[in-house]
């Protein structure tokens, strides 16, 4: 349908905003954003909302798209009338397509879609009744309708409301179905090319398209038919990936889920999501969140544990204090480093054991004095063990002084039962800072802080996993901008599958020469490359390139098509990852005019990319050019190089043939005076050299011999390496008999006659075939060999 | 004798003509078969050189090498070759002759430019092509060099047809000190009588004037033939004939270097380039008299430094099959450790006479050419 839900992302960014001021105003501040800038650039961009607009529609209802694109000058203002042969539009939808911004707009699901790249039809309409006051007009007609309806519709702007003007019915329609829309708005033709490139690079991706474009002071419709007859196969909508939501988007689908943990939210409303990574997730929000627990290392003699454990518990019976203190003793030691909260595990294990065994009472009470006791204990001893800890992180230039006075005051600063690492960057910051103060020659640079920072977060504090249930419900996070950012970094640290690639439709190599073959005639090779899927943060993309060859440029230099999702970029070549991309890779070696092996090659030739994903990233909001992420600039290289290496062997092919036939050329005009001379000297016939030609080229020799009786023998001789393939036609004034089998004759419709025959000839084989054929002189023969480059057949026609 | 060498047997003008047209033939047989058109010599290679245990002199191989129209050069080779095989066909039918020189500025006058010589090296080598492909002379195709051959003197009559009738010369008398200056066709000669004991083939002009001011001819009875550097094939025919008609000894006089081994070499076992002619040309039972090696150490003689050229041309000379034997390997060897060459004419720093009166007739009594006793 036109005017499905458009780009997620601007109404992310806007969202907010539209809220609270009017869309005027909105308007008004965002004219960039929304690609009316200018008036020349706004004829642009309304063609493009309109014609993408009008593909969107017609491709999901499955219908081969016929396009009318018409631009009026009228003096003060333009006309854009674009017609289609979509589904047509009800009633209902038709004021919140053309008279409503951002209708629609939804997050989350999502497939490859033009849409992703404008803000929607609406915004051309905004344009329009703000430089001409006028209302848009809409006629529509869907399969059911006897007649099209006729609409006028414009926006309130103080409520971004439709206001539907007019509603009239009994209107006639030039296809079964469809939808035209007409708006005024303020426009020149300073863009022409733009506008040019963007009609005939909207032809050759959507090449199951036929496009009319009729302009001003331009007489004739430019147009271009389709070249396939087959759509290509629908996007399927998936889950979008824990790697590719932003925050707002992230906000949006906790506040509408219907899960209420997090465990259910991610596995039902991400793609690849299991109980597993769920909880990775989770684990990753407990350490954003919450922190660490702080672990302290058992370095201490059994007996010293005892004391202290004994020293804490009292009127327990003295055979159950000893035997706690003895088993809790060698717990720790067995633990080697514990934390708070294992150490109250480790003495609540323990106290239930004594209890049961000894049949006596250890109550809360109890327990925590054993745990106050001990932690002390823990902390106080553990100086040394920081100091080697250290001293393996600092080998180079090392101050064994300084580190040492850093590992104690780090060793009596660390006490904290939790803490977030951002908390532990900051207490060895200060910990740093006093050590530096005391011992002037150390000094702790930015590497060494965080590899002090790593290696204590990483051994000396403990995560403690927690279940879903021990979190807040999905509806906390939607309320928390906090907490839902937490969520956010934690989803983004943590490691999961590459989305599927389903949802991504490749326009498909095939479909891709014959919309460039199509739109950039007259070309000598053409050639097309679809990529693989792959994925970056979380969206699938794929990179599809294409080469014309010897066709007409714009400029000196090649013309480069850069595709999004389908869409024609049209503007800011200089800034996009696409144009970058093909200018630093050095193309000469394919047979490109690149100097100095970069640069945008001068040759006349045409360089598509398609980049297709579900959010195809931009360098700015007006999306006119492909941002620089690495791993779809490389893909981009591949494909070029892959569409450039088949120019390459094209090239080359041609420069053997070249070569091939410039040497058999040369040989030629020596072997034939050679053979004169040697005959004359001999003084004998000169015989004919085209047999020796062949075999000295290793061409196939195809010859016709008139024989003394009138009958005429076909012979091919393969000199090749190979086996060839050839069709031989012999046209002929007048008609043979006695044709052999194989061969096909026909009559011509002036009465004259055709033999052909197909031979499939092994290297180093002749085949022959005969037919009788008299002639009074007058009659004519023609022979013709086809099937084999000009270069690799040597023909010649004798009399016997 | 194997197929790829020519006998020193006289070959009528039919003869020649048949022979190459014969080579035609296979290039027009080729055409005419549909293949390519090529012919086949024998590889002139010094791995693709052979001795001949019945003539004693080394001939080719079985190696051979193609120039076929197959590629543009060869095609062009081939074309210069029936160009001027044809010409030489009609010069032999027309009775006419020329020298190599005309052959080359000849080409001027080919229908197409692509016949045309370079210089007049590449003539040169297409007609040693032709005469190992026919195995017909150059002499026999009536073609000549532009120099003479060079000077023989000594006790030796001969008759020789000249344009302007047959001459009888005494080559000790009846000649001035110059000698007498071998023709550019040694077989228009006659070797009357002699009552010479021994050839004595030497390189420079110096020492050949100095043998003769000395009187070193009348002395030993000796036919000193003047080499001039490497020596014309008419010079070599003259030694051959000397050799095989009158049973003289030879022996070979030159500088103390690999390039004069060279000279001996050429003389005595033939030159790679010409193996096909070697029956012709070589002269197997010549000797290397001097300058050697051992006679730099022993006379004190001045030298020079061998230049890296040298040195690599003895290298080259170690594996040359035709130095194989003792002799040439010591030779090689000491000079390759002394690094040292002379000349001929170094002997003069013992003073003017002391080559007649005591190096030549020394050596050569040891060699057996004389005997003083």
């Amino acid at each position: 349908m036109s005017g499905e839900p458009k780009e997620h992302d601007i109404a992310d960014q806007l969202g907010d905003n539209l809220r609270n001021i009017s869309i005027a105003e909105f308007f008004e501040q965002n004219q960039q954003m929304l690609g009316f800038d200018n008036d020349g650039k706004a004829l642009v961009t309304a063609v493009k909302e309109a014609v993408d607009n009008a593909l969107d529609a017609c491709e999901d209802a499955s219908i081969l798209p016929e396009i009318d694109i018409e631009v009026t000058d009228n003096g003060d203002y333009f006309t854009l009338t674009v017609t289609d042969n979509g589904p047509g539009l009800n009633k209902e939808d038709v004021p919140n397509v053309y008279g409503k911004l951002l209708f629609g707009s939804r997050f989350g699901k999502r497939a490859q879609t033009r849409g992703q790249q404008g803000i929607g039809i609406s915004a051309t309409v905004l344009y329009g009744q703000y430089t001409t006051g006028n209302p848009a007009r809409v006629i529509s007609k869907t399969p059911n309708d006897e007649s099209a309806t006729f609409y006028r519709v414009g926006i309130d702007t103080d409520t971004n409301e439709p206001e539907l003007k007019d509603v009239e019915t009994g209107y006639d329609y030039p296809h079964e179905h469809g939808t035209q829309v007409e708006i005024d708005f303020a426009a020149n033709l300073r863009a022409r090319t733009q506008l040019h490139d963007y009609v005939k690079q909207t032809a050759a991706t959507n090449p199951y398209s036929t496009i009319r474009f009729t302009e001003p002071g331009i007489d004739e419709t430019l147009t271009f038919e389709a070249a396939v007859d087959e759509l290509p196969p629908k996007a399927e909508e998936i889950n979008p990936h824990i790697h590719g939501v932003e925050l707002g988007t992230l906000m949006k689908m906790l506040e509408s889920t219907s899960h209420y943990s997090l465990t259910g939210f991610f596995k039902n409303e991400f793609t690849r999501i299991g109980d597993k990574t769920a909880q990775s997730i989770i684990d990753n929000y407990v350490m954003v969140h919450e922190g660490k627990f702080t672990q302290y290392s058992v370095t201490h003699d059994k007996e010293e544990i005892v004391d202290v454990i004994e020293g804490a518990v009292n009127r327990k019976g003295a055979e159950a204090t000893s035997a706690f203190a003895n088993e809790l003793s060698e717990m720790l030691l067995d633990a080697e480093k514990v934390s708070v909260y294992k150490l109250s595990s480790i003495v609540n294990d323990v106290s239930d054991d004594i209890e049961d065994e000894y049949d006596i009472q250890l109550g809360e009470t109890v327990r925590e004095k054993v745990v106050t006791a001990i932690k002390p204990l823990l902390i106080e001893e553990n100086s040394d063990y920081f100091f080697e800890m250290f001293d393996d992180v600092t080998t180079k230039r090392k101050n064994d002084e300084g580190i040492r006075v850093l590992a104690e005051t780090f060793a009596e600063q660390f006490t904290d039962e939790t803490m977030k690492r951002e908390d532990l960057s900051n207490l060895v910051e200060n910990c740093s800072k006093e050590a530096t103060t005391e011992v002037s020659a150390l000094t702790i640079g930015d590497t060494t802080h965080e590899k002090l920072v790593d290696v204590i977060w990483d051994n000396q504090m403990e995560l403690v996993s927690k279940s879903a249930n021990e979190l807040p419900n999905t509806s906390k996070f939607a309320d928390s901008r906090s907490l839902a950012s937490d969520l956010h970094i934690a989803m983004n640290e943590t490691d999961a599958l590459s989305p599927p690639t389903d949802c991504l439709s490749p326009i498909t190599e095939e479909t891709l020469v014959k919309g460039i073959e199509g739109v950039y005639e007259d070309g000598e090779f053409y050639t097309s490359v679809t990529r693989d899927a792959e994925a970056t943060n979380g969206e699938p993309f794929l990179v599809e390139a294409g080469i014309a060859w010897g066709v007409e440029t714009n400029s000196d230099e090649i013309d480069i098509l850069r595709i999004a999702n389908r869409v024609p970029l049209v503007y800011n070549r200089g800034g996009c990852a696409i144009s970058k991309t093909i200018s630093n890779m050095n193309v000469r070696r394919y047979g490109f005019d690149q100097t100095g092996g970069s640069g945008i090659p001068t040759d006349d030739a045409v360089i598509l990319v398609h980049v297709a994903s579900t959010n195809v990233p931009f360098t700015s909001e007006a999306k006119d050019a492909v941002a620089e992420v690495p791993d779809i600039t490389d893909e981009i290289e591949r494909a070029v190089r892959d569409v450039s290496r088949d120019l390459d062997s094209y090239l080359t092919k041609k420069q053997n043939a070249k070569q091939r036939e410039e040497k058999e050329e040369q040989i030629s005009k020596m072997l034939d005076p050679m053979t004169e001379r040697v005959s004359e000297a001999l003084g004998v016939e000169k015989p004919d050299i085209k047999p020796s030609l062949a075999e000295i080229m290793n061409n196939v020799l195809v010859a016709r011999e008139t024989n003394e009786d009138g009958t005429v023998t076909i012979s091919v001789l393969n000199n090749y390496r190979g086996g060839q393939e050839l069709t031989v036609q012999e046209h002929l004034s007048r008609k043979p008999e006695n044709i052999p089998d194989d061969a096909e004759i026909t009559e011509t419709e002036d009465g004259e006659y055709n033999i052909t025959w197909n031979f499939e000839v092994n290297s180093e084989d002749k085949i022959e075939v005969s037919y009788d054929w008299t002639t009074d002189g007058r009659a004519t023969s023609n022979l013709e060999v086809e099937g084999l480059g000009d270069e690799k057949v040597t023909t010649y026609e004798a009399q016997k | 004798m194997n197929d790829t060498t020519i006998s020193p047997d006289e070959v009528s003008k039919e003869e020649a003509i048949e022979q190459l047209k014969e080579v035609g033939r296979t290039i027009h047989q080729d055409v005419q078969d549909g293949e390519v058109p090529s012919i086949d010599t024998p590889k002139d290679t010094r791995s693709n050189i052979v001795f001949d245990e019945d003539s004693k002199v080394w001939v080719y191989g079985d190696d051979e090498k193609t120039v076929s129209a197959n590629s543009v050069g060869d095609a062009q080779k081939l074309m210069k070759v029936v160009y001027t095989l044809s010409f030489i066909i009609e010069q032999l039918e027309q009775g006419k002759s020329s020298t190599l020189r005309e052959i080359y500025y000849l080409s001027e006058s080919f229908d197409h430019k692509k016949a045309k010589f370079d210089k007049q090296d590449e003539s040169n080598d297409i007609i040693e092509l032709l005469e190992r492909t026919s195995l017909i002379t150059r002499e026999d195709m009536n073609i000549r060099p532009e120099e003479s051959g060079a000077t023989i003197i000594g006790p030796l009559m001969i008759r020789e047809q000249t344009r302007r009738g047959e001459r009888m010369i005494n080559c000790q008398e009846d000649v001035g000190e110059g000698g007498y200056q071998i023709p550019s066709n040694p077989e228009s000669l006659e070797f009357v009588e002699s009552d010479a004991d021994f050839v004595l083939a030497v390189e420079t002009g110096g020492m050949r004037d100095r043998l003769v001011e000395n009187g070193f001819d009348e002395e030993y009875n000796a036919l000193i033939v003047h080499l001039k550097g490497q020596p014309s094939r008419s010079t070599r025919r003259v030694i051959n004939r000397i050799n095989n008609e009158l049973g003289l000894p030879v022996g070979i006089f030159t500088d103390c270097d690999p390039w004069s081994f060279r000279i001996f070499s050429s003389v005595s076992y033939g030159s790679i380039k010409s193996a096909h002619l070697s029956e012709y040309l070589a002269t197997p039972d010549a000797e290397y008299i001097g300058i050697r090696a051992q006679d730099i150490e022993k006379y004190d003689l001045p030298t020079d430094e061998l230049s890296d050229a040298d040195i690599n041309a003895l290298e080259s000379l170690q594996d040359d099959p035709r130095f194989t034997d003792d002799f040439w390997q010591d030779q090689i060897e000491l000079q390759l450790d002394i690094e040292k060459k002379a000349e001929q004419q170094s002997l003069a720093s013992q003073g003017l006479d002391f080559v007649t009166d005591e190096y030549l007739p020394e050596r050569l009594e040891e060699m057996g050419y004389i005997n003083n006793s």
